[in-house]
């Protein structure tokens, strides 16, 4: 195995299984939620869960053929997924603690 | 007065017998010892002398653990290096399955862009559930990895990150101590180290997800339930059927909606994985309740899946087993209804009264008991009103050795079922061989053969191209009489190998092939013939 069989590896590997558990690890515990430990156990869950169940779902519903392209897509996808929802929930909070700030600032 | 005094020399009684009786466990697995009286019965004996400790009040905040992480690292690490010590000894994977995921995996990858569920013999269907090979696909593509990479090095890296999730659910349901206590219990266990032994991949995937959706159900989050219920669906069916079985009186229990929505979740997840198996896991599940009435009503042990029987277990658990026993009774005098307590009761239903698959139920049973036994130490031995902390500590550190060197004579001893010549031999016959023809074996050869040899295996009762029934092969292979050959071979258009690896317990009697049909190619370790056709060839 040479130096970028190594690296591809390396990387390939903590890309489909620890990755997208991680930024989903965020949907479902938020940020201060849990420890890193819980967090690290967790990634590792939810990437070896989501990245089979996603491939062969889209493989099933539209016939998706699984190449490094559409299953890097899945996995980016997934990722991509996970930080919309968790910038969602951020800026729904954020709305949230904004319009109860206004409020009190009318009240007074 | 006369009760206070009988509890205080219980208590006093407890710590000393808990000393006596680890000392002659590990000196017993030390093989220094050998113990006339049953000593074992000191096992069901101790958690009664655990009652009264367990009504000791906890101390607020006494003993806060340090050093989690070192802890935790160093049980990671252990867990990890025992499972690779017998690669020290022999390159061959352990146990007898790594030829039938080899070449599972290897079928899936052959087939990408496609996943072959159409094309897939009954057996493999039957026998592995989708999520692995679609993850070994994905690994394939992305990191380059191949089949050999996931058998040799994740699977025991798996192994030893189910560390993480028995310390995350212990610490989640019992405190930080009892957590660490778990993670290194799981460390040394003999079952767990027993099921990488025998090359349960889908199996310890399977604890790994039962052990994070308990801790999601017990974090009330029911989304990430779902998927790792839903995984369970995809990897491994037994810890699946348990988790829903915990469900069921969980839900009973505190009537959370959000449970049933979570299982309306999981269905909807597995419903293309399950549905295009359909007939393959309605005949694993509908039987069990059949299979279960007949065990129990008859004491039969029917469907017991392989794995060590529970005499054995208790053996090699016996320095925690009183500890689990305590930690099951401080729940229930708790009157703590968590999903561990389920998940206990109702896996040691099915393992010690032999309801279904019960041997394979002892692997995660052995989950739970190290949980529990984390349970009873901390509330008994590491309770600092109880005992004095020198002698807990010691008394702890005794649980994980004394668990351990059973543990490491087993990593030590462990061989693989071929040696490296046989396997030479295997892979011999995949380079000097014609790719279209056909290896004939025992039942113990036959999953090597079909992983490295990449040819087509003609076993006992094994694969897709057996078509002779069980007498006809009980009379092949004990037959001596070269003349059954040819009859038994005519079924088979091609040319023909025969392998045999020389081990105890082979069952071919190998004189019917020293006639003027075969031609011996390698005779050490492992024999190998080439059948000459019907009307024989002289070599």
């Amino acid at each position: 195995m040479n130096i970028l069989d190594g690296l591809r590896l390396f990387f390939g590997s903590a890309f489909v299984l620890f990755v997208p558990g991680l930024a989903w690890s965020f949907v479902f515990f938020g940020k201060g939620k849990i420890d890193w430990i819980e967090r690290v156990a967790l990634s590792f869950g939810l990437s070896l869960a989501l990245v089979p169940l996603t491939v062969f779902w889209l493989s099933w519903l539209f016939h998706v053929k699984i190449t490094v392209l559409s299953v890097s897509l899945v996995v980016t996808g997934l990722t991509g997924a996970a930080g919309l929802g968790v910038w969602g929930r951020q800026r729904s909070l954020w709305s949230t603690t904004l319009a109860r700030v206004r409020r009190r600032l009318r009240f007074r | 007065m006369m009760k206070k005094q009988t509890i205080s020399i219980v208590e006093s009684s407890y710590i000393t017998l808990v000393l006596i009786f680890l000392i002659l466990t590990l000196l017993k697995n030390l093989d220094v010892l050998s113990v006339p009286v049953n000593y074992q019965l000191f096992a069901y004996a101790l958690p009664f002398f655990a009652l009264p400790l367990l009504l000791l009040p906890k101390l607020a905040g006494a003993g806060q653990p340090r050093g989690t992480l070192p802890i935790l690292l160093a049980a990671f690490l252990l867990a990890f290096l025992v499972r690779l010590f017998p690669r020290v000894h022999s390159s061959v994977p352990l146990g007898y399955d790594p030829g039938f995921y080899k070449y599972m995996l290897e079928l899936y990858t052959s087939s990408l862009p496609q996943i072959p569920e159409a094309d897939l013999v009954t057996w493999v269907r039957d026998m592995f559930p989708q999520g692995l090979p679609v993850l070994s696909d994905v690994m394939h593509l992305v990191a380059g990895t191949n089949s050999l990479m996931l058998i040799n090095y994740l699977f025991p890296l798996l192994g030893a990150l189910v560390v993480f999730p028995v310390f995350v659910v212990a610490r989640n349901l019992f405190g930080q101590r009892v957590g660490m206590i778990a993670s290194l219990l799981y460390a040394v266990s003999y079952a767990q180290f027993h099921t990488f032994a025998m090359f349960y991949f889908n199996n310890v995937l399977g604890l790994l997800f039962l052990l994070l959706a308990i801790h999601a159900l017990e974090k009330r989050n029911y989304g990430m339930m779902a998927f790792m219920f839903a995984a369970l669906g995809i990897f491994h069916y037994v810890e699946f059927l348990l988790f829903a079985l915990i469900l069921v009186p969980y839900f009973l229990l505190h009537r959370r909606v959000g449970i049933v929505f979570a299982a309306l979740g999981t269905a909807l997840l597995i419903a293309p994985f399950w549905l295009s198996r359909w007939e393959i896991i309605r005949d694993i599940l509908l039987p069990a309740a059949s299979i279960a009435a007949t065990n129990i009503a008859t004491g039969a042990e029917a469907s017991g899946g392989t794995f060590i029987d529970l005499g054995t277990y208790i053996k090699v658990s016996l320095a925690y087993l009183p500890f689990a026993i305590t930690g099951a009774a401080c729940l229930v005098m708790r009157r703590n209804w968590n999903s561990l307590l389920f998940y206990f009761v109702i896996n040691f239903i099915i393992a010690v009264f032999k309801v279904f698959f019960f041997r394979r139920f002892l692997i995660p049973l052995d989950i739970a008991m190290v949980i529990l036994a984390a349970v009873g130490i901390e509330n008994t031995l590491l309770n600092p009103r109880a005992t004095k902390r020198v002698v807990a500590v010691a008394a702890s550190i005794l649980v994980i050795v004394a668990t351990g060197t059973v543990t490491a004579k087993m990593a030590n001893d462990a061989r693989p079922a071929i040696n490296d010549e046989q396997m030479a031999a295997i892979e011999w016959i995949r380079e000097n061989t014609e790719k279209d023809a056909w290896v004939l074996a025992t039942n113990l050869d036959g999953p090597w053969l079909l992983g490295w040899s990449q040819r087509r295996v003609i076993a006992p009762g094994l694969f897709q191209w057996d078509v002779h029934n069980e007498a006809e092969w009980l009379d092949f292979l004990s037959t001596a009489d070269p003349e059954a050959v040819p009859r038994f071979l005519s079924a088979y258009q091609g040319t023909i190998y025969v392998y045999y690896a020389r081990n105890s317990g082979g069952k071919f009697n190998l004189d019917k092939f020293g006639g003027r049909y075969f031609q011996k190619l390698r005779d050490d370790k492992a024999v190998i013939y080439k059948y000459l056709g019907g009307g024989g060839v002289s070599p």
